[in-house]
């Protein structure tokens, strides 16, 4: 298997996929005002970006999942340490945490949108709640799962409660929480959205939602473009420096364990 | 003077289960004692009890002469697991007891070159064998210039012309700099090898100290020589006879 045969394949697989669909809808198998045409969807994607019509709108969906995601992670970090390190908190709180993680956060939707209004306030608030929990439960894992011995290697050192949870309890948090951050960071941009599908001023999911409104079924194809290329270009940013974060991890491969 | 003292120590788990009948003994300052005892016979509680992570049920510890309350400040501990934080080069790994306590970074990188792991000061812990891993806690643990120096068989996980080397190693590194050492093994050729004294534990539970042996080799001593001299296996045969019993118990309990 070569790398060549892969991206050929990966070519393949496009170029059926847009010409089957580009010729259902010229032989009138596909109707145009329902399915539209790969060619439409490319020329409206052109001009929405030559015309300078899409940036404000990118923008906007860019801050919303960023802001969600920094805020998220704080909370999810501070609280998960938290629940980690006293059980008592753990055992009170544990049980909230399952039902409100179990509630579907699109329902909260509407609710941020009453309390926070059609401004990115809302679509923040909406991320915050899905992003909390994917760090959340990363981060009590991390700080449960690091084994006894460091804890009490680094206590042997000399370590206070502080100069532990910086050097040994934090750290092992922070490998779990950057191993799920494609996730996250996935998650921030989808609650951005669907915030913005539902009622937005600005924004890819606005878009969406604006040319659902009118039957423009080429804009709304218009809009999952611009939504796939940005989540595309952001997984592939965000996995490239979760690789650089974690560098000091053993690359899967034959270990160096028996070397004497 | 006394580097560790333990008088009437027992402890009791909150299990309820009795690891140590109460035990008294002294570590004189700057000698190498060994316990050697069957698995499970208590040897890690009592290390643990020194190094002040437990807290004994009855009786008391001295350090230094001073009664020991929480950490044992001035000992550091060898485990046997790895400990090296592996998000941590070598060097960032040496340097953190000197980091914790506030002191300066110097002495991290003599110990790193004492160990011979300078080239890889910079290296991941994953990166390493399981005996230059070792090493470089070994270099982190001498760094922060103990007075004692607390080992749970450090080297059990390793093979054994690695072993060999790094007890080796250890007594060079003792020689340079002198510090009373309290070692853990199931080994006993080790301990013969590189103590001056072996204590022996009964098996568990509530085990005890059933027999103390003075080693009298004369150091320094060149380990991979020593099993050869005619004295070794009189002593072996010695401290065997005591063991044996409690390896045997200890099978029977099972």
């Amino acid at each position: 298997m070569t790398r060549a045969s892969v991206v050929a394949g990966r070519v393949g697989v496009a170029t059926l996929f847009l010409g089957v669909w580009e010729l259902g809808a010229r032989l009138g198998a596909l109707d145009p005002f329902f399915f539209s045409r790969p060619s439409s969807v490319a020329a409206r994607v052109v001009e929405m970006l030559v015309s300078g019509k899409v940036w404000p709108h990118l923008a906007t969906t860019t801050l919303e999942a960023a802001l969600a995601f920094l805020l998220g992670s704080l909370l999810g970090v501070a609280c998960g340490f938290a629940l980690a390190r006293s059980r008592w908190m753990a055992d009170v709180l544990g049980p909230y945490i399952q039902v409100a993680n179990s509630l579907p956060r699109v329902v909260l939707a509407p609710v941020f949108l009453l309390w926070f209004g059609l401004g990115i306030a809302s679509k923040v608030a909406l991320g915050v709640t899905v992003v909390f929990f994917v760090v959340f439960f990363n981060t009590m894992k991390g700080v449960r799962e690091v084994p006894q011995a460091l804890i009490d290697n680094a206590r042997m050192l000399g370590a206070t409660e502080r100069q532990l949870a910086r050097h040994v309890l934090l750290p092992s948090a922070l490998t779990w929480i950057f191993s799920s951050l494609e996730i996250s960071v996935g998650l921030a941009i989808i609650a951005a959205v669907v915030g913005e599908y539902l009622g937005a001023v600005r924004g890819i999911g606005y878009l969406i939602a604006q040319a659902e409104g009118v039957f423009d079924t080429t804009g709304v194809f218009a809009g999952m473009a611009f939504l796939a290329a940005f989540v595309l270009i952001v997984s592939t940013l965000v996995s490239r420096l979760e690789r650089r974060l974690l560098k000091w991890r053993p690359a899967t491969g034959p270990s160096l364990d028996s070397r004497g | 003077m006394t580097a560790l003292a333990f008088d009437g120590v027992s402890k009791t788990f909150d299990n309820g289960y009795q690891a140590l009948a109460p035990i008294s003994f002294d570590v004189a300052e700057r000698r190498f004692v060994s316990l050697v005892g069957p698995s499970g016979c208590g040897k890690s509680t009592l290390l643990n009890l020194a190094a002040g992570l437990l807290v004994p049920s009855s009786g008391s510890i001295r350090a230094f002469g001073e009664a020991l309350s929480g950490i044992n400040r001035r000992a550091a501990y060898l485990f046997q697991q790895d400990t090296l934080l592996p998000w941590k080069t070598v060097r960032e790994n040496a340097v953190l007891g000197l980091e914790f306590r506030g002191l300066d970074f110097a002495r991290a990188d003599t110990w790193i070159a004492r160990v011979g792991l300078s080239k890889f000061a910079g290296a991941y812990p994953h990166e390493l064998s399981g005996g230059m891993r070792k090493r470089a806690s070994l270099a982190q643990a001498l760094a922060v210039e103990p007075e004692l120096l607390l080992m749970d068989e450090p080297f059990g996980a390793l093979d054994i012309h690695t072993r060999q080397r790094m007890e080796q190693e250890l007594l060079t590194m003792l020689d340079v700099s002198p510090t009373t050492v309290v070692f853990i093994t199931h080994d006993l050729e080790e301990a013969i090898a590189l103590s001056d004294e072996v204590l022996v534990l009964s098996a568990g539970p509530a085990s005890r100290i059933v027999g103390r042996y003075p080693i009298d080799l004369p150091r320094p001593r060149a380990l991979l020589d020593l099993k050869t001299e005619p004295r070794f296996p009189e002593i072996y045969r010695a401290i065997w006879h005591d063991l044996r019993e409690e390896v045997l118990r200890s099978h029977d309990a099972r």
